[in-house]
């Protein structure tokens, strides 16, 4: 799921890594903080435990490979901000050393791996424990975790190499970057990762999260409640936030300059993505019409205004429906 | 235990008896048993492999940063500078120009660091073309987008059908795709040529101090060492590992059982990984570690190399500007 | 308040050391080091010696019982005071049995100027401290390799220099001659007999009877047992050869054939 150097531009580079910023700046003060070397240590040895597990390639039937990420399991055991430092930190690693990776693209990579995945796999992780789970509850929280960050993960890679051949043309029409756009991008990435990383993933993370749970359960991160319940919350809104601000960058970056594109290359675009998104899906054709066209039509990147609203509102809506289902699954019961 | 008293071994000392299926001896060895039965378990031998190739890239690593060449005596923090600028100018190029001239800045670049040109070229040119031209090569044909023919694959006719699927009367190669496809491909090779010109000239420490000089903290310079460290001593886990797992198997199940294996080596590997910290970390504390790092600078670089390594630079990006 | 004015360097009392909740690792152990003494504390894996180093280095903490070291306390609160907390790791060294765990920097001179880095030398100082131990250990070839690439004699040597580099008062030695070749094992025997010239105390952990023979003058058998089974002069240690053999130190062959 590594992106190489030449599939993205340097915009979308920059955008996710500007995207990446936040959550490292604090991540990186949380550590200053700690003048203990103990968490230092750890962080270190998960790093290198990730960038060796991850070294474990499994032949996929056709042809390619896929391979476990560690981010679930690096959440799990070190919390939200500590697993984004070391997934970070192995994807520095791969891509200087071992060429896994490009330079530029790292921004692009350490958004997706080891801010996105860690942060998903955090919050599932959350919601679906709760409080003092059974075992079971246990280890499923973790296979979905990690079954489901390693897909938002590849998600968010498809999307973001496939937007390139619709954001980025020279005049005659040669893609720059990445030539697949989003309908071939995204089947083709989601399919290895649905069927088989993701299932490698939560198998792995399920098996590891099972034994600590027996020899070391203080290890795994604790259920968030009082003051961390905002925490669990943090890198999700972050995420988010990024998310909906991205597309529209990219839109606005000067890659686009060339002010080539047509305007129902660009109504594709927007139809694309929101489509690509469940969420956003139902509700864009529903409400949007209504908004953006007599409001905002004739101003200039008023599409743009247009899209963000529309973003922001089916992620609020996202939100509200997790809301709804974290108070489902943690209010108190008579048995857990 | 026996008694100490009586403790030189004599004919009244018990023996220890052994199950009686070790003396049972083996058949002796037919024609047909001559041809071993492969032990297919794929993924797991590539891991290994991997694992050894990066000890032994790692290695190679350090024995080019030791070598006497332009590139080694330039200071680490010009370097990274030099050769972010180049990469940045690769992805923003446009064309196929300036794109062919950046790379061949590259190998003289590799000249210049006094690396074997040939299995530079092999390595980071030869690899990264082929597996990037395979990728992107069905997005250079008209299936994926139209664009001016140059070489027409197939012609299917003007209504040419397949089932449900209305097929294109022609699928060719377009002078788009081909450029686009290109441009990926020489963009990722020069990208990673200059990543492997950066890391083996330098050398892991001497990379982290630059970074650090430019400003990376302190406490994420002491997480890469500590990481850069560890892998290694993980991977020398895994390969005894495997080791002793290959000396007890006698016949194998490729595919699941090798998926299977793959998860228990994750989970073993994790047992010895968390000891490990736990020592590590004491260690530490007993030289006296505060949490904060001190660095002890050593290394000297030469002024005039990086000196003459941005001024390459400077020409390289300028060659770019005049060609795009 | 650190001179040698009588008081025992160590002094520990009925410590208990209980891994997890359930593996016991020291089972009420009471010792006294005096300054300048050459201990050896003789007894099979798993007795418990590496737990008593790491608790006298401070790294452990006992489940009961005291420690104290040059009469002070030896606890948590104690040593986040950062001012013990340097003048008791300047004073006291330890030498792992692991020698990966102990090497975790990217070259050997620096991983020899780590600890005097660390506790504040001027580099001047540190530079002149690196060069010495270099030689003194005869590595100075090795300077510029990184120390995980070593050989194991060659990263022990690396250890004990960067171990000896901060000139501690107390050196704690944990198997400090297993896996060793013998070139290696003879240097360091050397070096230790020319530090117990110097007046430092010196404990080392071994199931090596030659080397307790060679450096220690006191030898302390810990048991299976997890508790001490003798303390006193090493020559009467190593003449007892049923004690020896009960504590699971000598095998039945050396009994047949004792070679001390």
């Amino acid at each position: 799921m590594h992106i190489p150097d030449g599939y993205l531009s340097p915009e979308t580079c920059a955008v996710l890594a500007a995207g990446s910023a936040p959550a490292l700046y604090v991540a990186v003060r949380r550590l200053r903080q700690e003048s203990d070397g103990a968490i230092l240590a750890r962080l270190a040895l998960a790093s290198a435990f990730g960038f060796v597990v991850q070294m474990l390639n499994v032949p996929v039937p056709d042809g390619t490979s896929a391979h476990a990420v560690g981010a679930a399991l690096a959440a799990i055991l070190l919390g939200p901000w500590g697993a984004m430092l070391a997934m970070t930190v192995t994807l520095a690693i791969q891509a200087l050393f071992f060429g896994d990776g490009g330079i530029l693209a790292l921004g692009a990579n350490v958004f997706n791996l080891g801010i996105l995945a860690p942060a998903v796999a955090y919050f599932v992780y959350q919601v679906v424990a709760g409080r003092s789970p059974s075992r079971t509850r246990l280890l499923m929280a973790a296979a979905l975790a990690g079954y489901l960050s390693i897909n938002a993960a590849a998600l968010a890679t498809a999307i973001e190499l496939g937007l390139q051949p619709l954001l980025f043309r020279a005049p005659d029409g040669t893609p720059l970057y990445n030539p697949y756009p989003l309908n071939l991008a995204v089947p083709a990435m989601m399919f290895a990762h649905l069927v088989v990383a993701g299932p490698v993933e939560a198998l792995v993370t399920g098996l590891i999260v099972g034994y600590v749970h027996r020899v070391q359960p203080d290890l795994l991160a604790r259920p968030a409640e009082g003051k961390w319940a905002a925490g669990a919350w943090l890198p999700l809104v972050v995420v988010l936030g990024l998310l909906i601000v991205l597309t529209p960058l990219g839109l606005l970056a000067p890659g686009t300059a060339f002010g080539e594109w047509a305007p129902e290359e660009l109504e594709g675009l927007i139809g694309y993505v929101p489509r690509g998104l469940a969420v956003l899906s139902g509700w864009w054709s529903g409400l949007l019409p209504d908004y953006a066209v007599p409001i905002l039509e004739g101003v200039p990147g008023g599409e743009v205004i247009g899209y963000l609203l529309s973003a922001l509102m089916g992620v609020l809506l996202a939100v509200l429906v997790w809301g709804i289902l974290r108070w489902l699954l943690l209010r108190p019961r008579t048995r857990s | 235990m026996g008694d100490p008293a009586v403790a030189s071994p004599s004919a009244s000392d018990p023996v220890l008896t052994l199950p009686p299926w070790l003396g049972r001896p083996s058949a002796p060895l037919g024609p047909g048993t001559s041809e071993a039965r492969r032990v297919r378990l794929d993924f797991v031998a590539r891991t290994l492999v991997g694992a050894l190739e990066v000890v032994r890239r790692a290695l190679y690593a350090e024995e080019i940063a030791r070598r006497d060449g332009l590139l080694q005596r330039a200071s680490p923090e010009v370097k990274v500078l030099c050769f972010l600028a180049l990469i940045l100018a690769a992805s923003l190029s446009r064309g196929l120009a300036p794109l062919a001239l950046l790379y061949g800045g590259c190998v003289l670049l590799a000249a210049l660091g006094r690396l074997d040109l040939r299995s530079f070229l092999g390595r980071t040119g030869l690899v990264v073309l082929f597996f990037t031209g395979l990728i992107v090569l069905p997005g250079m044909t008209s299936l994926v987008h139209p664009g001016e023919p140059l070489v027409v694959l197939v012609r299917f006719g003007p209504d040419a059908r397949l089932g449900p699927l209305a097929l294109p009367s022609e699928l060719s190669l377009t002078r788009q795709g081909l450029t686009g496809g290109l441009m990926v491909m020489l963009r990722a090779a020069t990208s990673v040529s200059l990543v492997t010109l950066l890391t083996v000239t330098t050398g892991w420490f001497e990379l982290l101090r630059g970074l650090r000089a430019l400003g990376l903290p302190a406490a994420v310079g002491m997480l890469f060492t500590l990481t850069y460290r560890y892998i290694f001593v993980l991977l020398t886990v895994v390969q005894d590992m495997y080791a002793a797992w290959q000396a007890r198997v006698l016949g194998g199940r490729a595919g699941d059982a090798g998926r299977r294996l793959g998860a228990a080596a994750a989970y073993a590997l994790f047992l010895r990984s968390e000891a490990l910290a736990r020592e590590i970390h004491q260690a530490m504390l007993a030289r006296g570690f505060q949490g904060r790092v001190a660095f002890v600078q050593r290394r000297r670089s030469s002024v005039w190399a990086s000196g003459a390594l941005a001024a390459l630079t400077l020409l390289m990006l300028g060659g770019v500007y005049v060609v795009r | 308040m650190w001179s040698a004015d009588g008081r025992p360097v160590f002094e520990v009392n009925e410590v208990r050391v209980t891994y997890l909740g359930r593996f016991p690792a020291l089972a009420g152990v009471s010792l006294r080091v005096a300054s300048g003494e050459q201990v050896a504390l003789l007894g099979p894996n798993g007795c418990g010696k590496s737990t008593l180093l790491k608790v006298l280095a401070g790294l452990l903490f006992p489940d009961s019982g005291t420690v104290h070291a040059f009469g002070h306390p030896l606890t948590p609160a104690s040593l986040a005071r950062p001012a013990f907390f340097r003048e008791f790791r300047r004073r006291v060294g330890l030498l792992f049995q692991n020698s990966d765990a102990q090497l975790f920097n990217p070259t050997v001179f620096e991983e020899i100027a780590f600890g005097p880095a660390q506790l504040g030398f001027p580099p001047q100082e540190v530079e002149r401290r690196v060069r010495d131990m270099l030689r003194l250990l005869e590595i100075e070839g090795l300077a510029d390799r990184a120390p995980f690439q070593l050989s194991e004699g060659q990263k022990r040597r690396v250890a004990l220099a960067a171990v000896l580099a901060v000139n501690p008062d107390v050196l704690l030695l944990d198997e400090p001659t297993t896996g060793l070749d013998p070139r290696t094992n003879d240097r360091l025997v050397e070096i230790l007999w020319g530090l117990r010239r110097l007046g430092k105390t010196l404990l080392v952990a071994t199931h090596d009877l030659e080397l307790a023979r060679l450096v220690a003058d006191r030898a302390v058998i810990i048991g299976e047992d997890h508790r001490v089974w003798f303390d006193g002069p090493t020559p009467e240690a190593l003449a007892n050869r049923d004690l020896l053999y009960r504590a699971n130190l000598v095998g039945r062959s050396w009994m047949a054939h004792p070679v001390l």
